[in-house]
């Protein structure tokens, strides 16, 4: 793995290699990683209980391990990083919201242990499909983790059933995960 | 360290995946399209050990280039440190191509365009822009002999001279997959990408011992009579240092570009290499000759006729350790005896009057390369020349020049513009060369 982009790194490191103003844009398909069998979770019937019902954090995607470029870290220097996500939610009956979280760490640090990267709050209405799109930016600790070699990834939902009407049943997926990082050369 | 060794292996790739023609220093030559000047001028004798037998022509003199070309770069010099921002690979690579003798009126600037890779589970593709134009677009050879300058005398015929000798040569390629993703194609699932670097040089010092006459002449060659003239140079040299590196770098990508299991790349590096204390004797042969008659003028030169050296080298071999990912570099023989050989190069040139015009033509084959030159001089009530050129360069493209004369008794200064492709995007550059001329 160490060495498995090494002309691709030696390429960008050689187009940044030039006057500092131009930079290197990394586009990350984070979703492609995933098996998406579990990027969706169908929930239902959540009975009608006061408060709504919580299931607290249920691991969607458990601490998964993703393959990035080496070596891009010894020629580029992140600037910004922002994560985009969209999400999809259908709601055939009751009401209620669900939490996506998404946790991501270095090789050797378990994802959960961590602060969530993104937390996205589906709401859901009873009859209605929403979609949500976001883009948030992300520190500086997140920013480094695109450009080591490995990154470990875990996604968790969170639900909260209705607190009246009829119980929930619903279905929430992941449609897109991209992560863009904006890079400029390091100094040798 | 990985990033020092990045850096200057990005430096020695751009610089050999382009191809550098050699920078004119004599103003009047650089004006007439970088052709030998006819009847022993500027380069005549290095390239065509005949020439000199040629007698000079009456009221010639010598020429002092100028480095204006130190100018802007003492004014504004580049950052060599690499730590420092200001650091730019391109302005360093193309300094190699244009050392700082004529001044730089135009260089193409090199792309600054951002660049984009996407990558995904089984997807990576790479959007370089325009710096993709850096990479040669197929199999990239450069090479060069550079001979002298002499330093010695000669008695009668006979002279005898110290001068350098450095050759090198570099050729790199990259296989079609690898061409197709320099170019935005996506690499693909189970393909194989290679590229192979091979490259040497060597250097030397030594003595030319030569012998250079008429075979024939009768009255004036620059008059109505006519002359044949011929010379060798024997090489008798020493070798300084010798180098070369046969490199590959392969992978095969598996059935998921990122999956689980990591692509191996095979990285394999072959080397020889010594300093002075490996450098054994070397010889070689020059033979040259000219024909003159009634003002128009044919050479023939054909340099390192069977120029070998002998050397004891260290053979080192490099691979990339699968386990620790690190490069590994072993020493497997030392003292080893190698045997190098520089290329024959051939120079053929030709120059008349016509009229109140001087025209001189050249074809020099190099390695790996056949490049034209053609130019034309002519002088306005013996104060001003003018002066004009064309040549095909190394990157194969027409490049052209103009220039002038000015004299004022026994000092002229010349005065040279001329586009060349000598930079990294072998676009058109433009360049001012001057010198000073003295006449007798």
């Amino acid at each position: 793995m160490r060495t498995r982009a090494f002309i691709v790194i030696a390429v960008a490191a050689l187009a940044l290699s030039g006057c500092g103003d131009h930079n290197l844009v990394l586009k990350v398909d984070v979703l492609s990683y995933l098996d998406p069998s579990l990027l969706a979770v169908t929930f239902g019937p959540v009975p009608v209980v006061p408060g709504g019902l919580v299931t607290g954090e249920q691991p969607l995607v458990d601490d998964e391990t993703i393959n990035l470029l080496n070596g891009l870290n010894s020629v580029a220097e992140v600037r910004s990083v922002s994560i985009g996500l969209s999400a999809f939610a259908h709601d055939s009956t009751g009401s209620g919201s669900d939490t996506l979280r998404i946790y991501a760490s270095d090789e050797n640090t378990a994802p959960r242990s961590t602060p969530p990267v993104v937390q996205l709050v589906v709401d859901l209405t009873a009859g209605q499909d929403t979609t949500l799109d976001v883009t948030v930016p992300a520190d500086s600790r997140v920013a480094e983790l695109f450009v080591k070699r490995k990154m470990r990834l875990s996604v968790t939902t969170s639900l909260r059933g209705p607190g009246s009407g009829d119980p929930l049943n619903g279905r929430v997926a992941l449609r897109t995960f991209e992560a863009i990082v904006i890079a400029g050369r390091k100094a040798f | 360290m990985l990033r020092r060794t990045l850096a200057l292996s990005l430096l020695a790739l751009v610089v050999g995946g382009g191809s550098a023609g050699a920078q004119t220093f004599s103003a009047r030559r650089m004006a007439m399209g970088g052709v030998i000047l006819a009847g022993g001028g500027a380069g005549s004798s290095g390239a065509n050990v005949a020439y000199r037998a040629v007698p000079r022509a009456p009221k010639s003199g010598w020429a002092l280039p100028l480095p204006i070309g130190l100018i802007p770069l003492l004014a504004d010099p580049p950052e060599f440190d690499p730590d420092k921002p200001e650091f730019n690979l391109y302005e360093l690579a193309n300094l190699l191509y244009n050392p700082p003798w004529n001044l730089q009126l135009r260089s193409p600037d090199v792309s600054g365009n951002d660049i984009t890779i996407a990558i995904g589970k089984d997807h990576l593709a790479v959007d370089l822009g325009d710096v993709k134009n850096l990479f040669p677009e197929d199999q990239s050879r450069i090479g060069a002999v550079v001979n002298g300058p002499e330093l010695g005398f000669g008695i009668k015929r006979f002279f005898l001279a110290a001068a350098p000798l450095v050759h090198y040569e570099n050729d790199l390629s990259f296989n079609d997959a690898l061409r197709g993703a320099i170019d935005g194609e996506e690499f693909r699932p189970n393909t194989a990408y290679e590229m192979l670097d091979r490259g040497y040089g060597q250097a030397a010092v030594g003595v030319h011992l030569g012998w250079a006459g008429p075979l024939m002449q009768a009255g004036d060659p620059r008059g109505q009579g006519m002359g044949f003239y011929a010379g060798a140079r024997v090489k008798l040299m020493r070798g300084l240092a010798y180098a070369s590196a046969d490199n590959s770098v392969a992978f095969t990508t598996a059935d998921e570009l990122f999956g689980a299991e990591p692509v191996n790349v095979n990285y394999r590096g072959h080397y020889y290499d010594t300093g002075p204390g490996g450098g054994g004797f070397g010889r070689g042969l020059d033979l040259g000759a000219v024909w003159m008659a009634r003002g128009t003028e044919a050479g023939l030169g054909v340099n390192d006729i069977g120029t070998t050296f002998d050397w004891r080298v260290r053979e080192t071999t490099a691979t990339d350790d699968p386990v620790t990912g690190d490069y590994v570099q072993q020493v497997i023989a030392r003292d080893v005896p190698l045997s190098s050989k520089v290329p024959t190069t051939a120079v053929a040139n030709a120059a008349t009057r016509i009229g109140r015009f001087l025209v001189a033509g050249d074809v020099v084959r190099g390695i790996n390369v056949t490049t034209g030159h053609l130019g034309a001089e002519t002088w306005l009530d013996k104060t001003v020349a003018l002066r004009a050129g064309a040549y095909l360069d190394a990157n194969e493209l027409i490049q052209y020049t103009a220039g002038t004369g000015l004299r004022f008794g026994a000092i002229g200064v010349d005065l040279a513009l001329a586009s060349n492709s000598r930079n990294l995007s072998r676009e058109r550059g433009l360049e001012l060369g001057a010198g000073l001329a003295f006449y007798h």
